[in-house]
């Protein structure tokens, strides 16, 4: 291949694929004639051929030409490529999606599936039902179902930042060896012993995020103290990146004595012996307390509800939401599933769910979705907020997402343009009204009836055949 | 909207050349001494103001000559009017020779 072919070869690279032949064939067949004449040296026949970049630069550019993007704006490709945009843009504001992962990561615990939280009163929302603490100890000493329960509650505190200033942070108060029955691991890898932390007098264990922030990530040593709401506390360990529970926000676990929870009502979590169910467990939990009672009736009502499956019972939230969804909008009499071929439904499924999947991340990442699932609502007002804003975003989603199929062309699937009224919407007996859409391709026309009325019943769609493409050709 | 078209000078001078019978790309450089970069982007131009019209040579006449099919440009009826609009404007156009016998 010669120089000047090369030359015309690349520079066909920056033509539109559609052109891109046609062009070539023509740069090609005019080089063949310079070269056939024998008169053009070869650093004018290059000449020649350098120009060939400024004809596909101009195409190019045309290709960019704000008419060719209106159409091109209207193509499913750029409907999908927006929405996987909107992913994109989660992913990197959220920090690459940290709860997702969490979420569909195995949880940081040992055995995970046999970590669970238990509440009073046969209820499953383990922070509205706390349990006292007494009750703790006893199971500590009389349960033979369980390997061991650990009491913890939360509140907000304020903690000195890098410069001294207070700062709000989310602060955990959790017995000794609540650690140790998670199977939780240190940042160093160092999973954490039995009795760790029992001769540790104001001990805290801090989060990453928090060693990162506050601390600077700097190495802890035994000096290496925070300052809780005016308190001194020395920092015993930094939790592994991963580990979180309740939820990702809590930043400092205060460790204390199970003494220290007397006569408060606190959260429980337990580690239920190998191959031993939830039910079983609550009921031989409730037994000892109902015995420590005196077998007074209605006391000792405990369940038990597996962390794991509390975690992942987001999904189920987020599929009622959607179930819900799907049932209102199939109610809807104002949306019409329009036909559609294999093309057309494979995008509709593909923009649907990816709608849904950008309502599901955005609704983990930025509320406290994941969280209120594991607390069992975290207040009054969130939990049903919510739910609430994932059905509506679930509706939203299907109404806009049939309705923008509706208005796509049935061919190519580009948005129909050129609405236009046509008819008199006051003369309707045996007349037509309604709006007219046109494929700015020019494969076909929409009609949408301004009224549903016995002869005109709801959307119509009309092929153009060949004959009208010279209407449409942009060239 | 098709009187409102107003071209370059060197726009002009390419569908003069067109209007001439210099009819592909490589014969219009020749007789105008513009360069490849600006011929052909300008024919294209021309050709999407609905000026010139395009069409591929027959592959049958090619072949007999041995060489590519080349791709032959001519003035549309729009074209005709816009040069004559043209000339008027650029009068030293109306003096340029080199129509091709």
């Amino acid at each position: 291949m010669t120089g000047s072919r090369l030359l015309i070869r690349l520079a066909g690279v920056l033509v539109p694929v559609r052109h891109r032949e046609e062009w070539a064939r023509e740069w090609l067949a005019e080089l063949h004639h310079a070269e056939s004449r024998g008169t053009e040296s070869a650093a004018s026949l290059l000449r020649f051929a350098r120009g060939a970049f400024d004809d596909a630069l101009w195409h190019r550019r045309e290709e960019w030409s704000p008419e060719r993007l209106a159409v091109r704006g209207r193509s499913p490709a750029w409907c999908l490529g927006g929405i996987g945009a909107v992913i994109v843009s989660i992913a990197m504001v959220s920090g690459f999606l940290p709860v997702t992962r969490s979420i569909l990561m195995p949880l940081p615990y040992r055995d995970p599936e046999r970590i669970a939280t238990a509440s009073d009163g046969g209820a499953p929302l383990a922070t509205r039902h706390a349990i006292a603490a007494d009750s703790v100890r006893l199971w500590q000493s009389r349960s033979k179902l369980i390997e061991g329960a650990e009491a913890y509650s939360w509140k907000e505190s304020f903690a000195k930042d890098s410069f001294g200033w207070p700062t709000r942070v989310r602060r955990a108060m959790v017995s000794e060896n609540f650690f140790f029955l998670l199977g939780a691991r240190s940042s160093e890898g160092r999973v954490f012993a039995r009795d760790q932390f029992t001769s540790c007098g104001d001990c805290v264990v801090i989060s990453y995020p928090f060693w990162r922030g506050a601390l600077q990530g700097k190495r802890v040593t035994r000096e290496t103290e925070v300052v809780l709401d005016e308190r001194r506390y020395h920092v015993a360990a930094v939790l592994a990146p991963d580990f979180w529970f309740l939820s990702r926000e809590i930043q400092v676990w205060t460790v204390a004595p199970i003494g220290s929870f007397e006569g408060q009502q606190t959260g429980v979590v337990v580690r239920l012996a190998p191959e031993v169910t939830p039910g079983d467990g609550q009921r031989e939990l409730g037994a000892v307390i109902r015995k420590a009672n005196g077998g007074i009736r209605g006391t000792g009502l405990i369940q038990l509800s597996p962390v794991a499956g509390r975690v992942r019972s987001v999904f189920g939230s987020f599929g009622l939401a959607l179930v819900l969804a799907i049932v209102t909008a199939a109610g809807s009499s104002r949306l019409r599933f329009c036909r559609m071929n294999f093309r057309g439904a494979l995008f509709f499924a593909a923009k649907t769910l990816l709608l849904l999947a950008v309502v599901f991340v955005a609704g983990l990442e930025f509320t406290r979705a994941a969280s209120i699932n594991m607390l069992g609502g975290a207040d009054l007002l969130t939990e049903p907020l919510s739910t609430w804003l994932s059905l509506l975003a679930c509706m939203g989603v299907l109404l806009w997402s049939v309705r923008d199929q509706q208005a796509r062309c049935r061919v190519c699937l580009n948005r129909l343009g050129l609405r236009t009224r046509v008819g008199c919407p006051g003369c309707l007996l045996l007349d037509w009204a309604g709006t007219e859409l046109v494929c700015v391709e020019g494969h076909g026309m929409l009609h949408v009836p301004e009224m549903v009325s016995s002869w005109s019943k709801s959307d119509q769609w009309t092929s153009l055949d060949e004959s009208w493409q010279a209407l449409f050709d942009r060239g | 909207m098709s009187d409102e078209i107003k071209l370059t000078h060197t726009s002009s001078l390419i569908l003069q050349t067109i209007g001439g019978g210099f009819n592909y790309g490589f014969d219009i450089m020749e007789a105008t001494g513009l360069p490849s970069g600006t011929v052909y982007p300008a024919l294209r131009r021309l050709e999407q103001l609905g000026l010139i019209q395009s069409k591929w040579e027959k592959e049958s006449k090619a072949a007999a000559e041995q060489r590519p099919a080349r791709k032959y440009y001519k003035l549309t009826a729009l074209g005709e009017i816009s040069l004559a609009k043209a000339v008027q404007r650029y009068p030293l156009l109306q003096h340029l020779k080199g129509t091709r016998s």
